[in-house]
């Protein structure tokens, strides 16, 4: 990594931890599932348009089986 | 769809109904420490024997199943089950105490917090860093390197040491604190 990426990597680290600092701890446990949420959000958006016709039970196991790969994929990793 | 935070709060609810002593672990203690990011699933450690959920469970409800097959963690020794939410799939993962010296202590100094008016109990940082310590995945490496820049001269770095001499992760440890950007 080149010395200005370097500086700006860790201007960006250290800006990120000071947001998070400007939470209260409760709320940053909170942010979790929150954010989470809004992730399924988005993923629910994109499964309506790539399954035209489906139902939204079909479209909420589509989600599901995501999930599933997501933790078989995190467990496997290094 | 349920959010997940209220199915984290009757989690906890209902733990607290059934006086099973917890505390949280993985995620949700990485959050309460460092920067927030998504977590699809919560980690709790429990102080009961296996056959002992019963009312817990009963005051969970139906829309949260438990997985009948108990799993066991190698990285630190423990058995654990998981509960899921049937429709979003949100999961939480229950650990049970073990006789591990570590988990044990850890339990004891637990610091207690509220989640969504629920009194509940999360890691100390101290033991959240020697706990990730232990795993040896990248984003452990991550999570511990955030907690350490976030809580900065606030850690009891002499409990630390200990239990990383006792683990054999010092050297890890003295890694992950050389990876720290200083702060220019």
């Amino acid at each position: 990594m080149n010395s200005e990426v370097k500086l700006l990597a860790d201007a960006l680290f250290w800006e990120k931890l000071g947001r998070a600092r400007a939470m209260k701890p409760e709320d940053r446990m909170k942010a979790g599932p929150e954010l989470f949420d809004y992730a399924c959000g988005i993923t629910l958006t994109a499964l309506r348009e790539q399954m035209p016709g489906a139902s939204e039970a079909e479209v909420l196991a589509a989600l599901r089986r995501r999930l599933a790969i997501k933790r078989q994929l995190e467990e496997a990793a290094p | 769809m349920m959010p997940a935070a209220e199915i984290a709060r009757r989690v906890i609810a209902a733990l607290n109904s059934a006086g099973i002593p917890h505390v949280l672990v993985g995620a949700f203690a990485t959050n309460y420490y460092a920067e927030p990011r998504s977590t699809k699933d919560a980690d709790v450690v429990v102080s009961v024997e296996a056959g002992g959920l019963n009312k817990f469970l009963g005051a969970l409800g139906p829309d949260i199943r438990l997985d009948e097959q108990t799993t066991f963690e190698t990285n630190t020794g423990t058995i654990k089950n998981v509960l899921t939410h049937v429709e979003s799939g949100f999961s939480v993962e229950l650990f049970f105490l073990s006789n591990d010296d570590h988990d044990q202590e850890r339990f004891r100094r637990r610091h207690a917090t509220t989640y969504e008016g629920q009194s509940t109990f999360v890691l100390t940082a101290e033991d959240y860093v020697v706990t990730k310590l232990r795993w040896p995945r990248s984003k452990d490496f991550d999570d511990t390197r955030d907690v350490i820049a976030m809580q900065g001269d606030g850690l009891d770095w002499e409990y630390i040491h200990h239990w990383a001499d006792i683990h054999g992760s010092r050297a890890k440890l003295d890694r992950i604190r050389a990876s720290i950007p200083k702060i220019s």
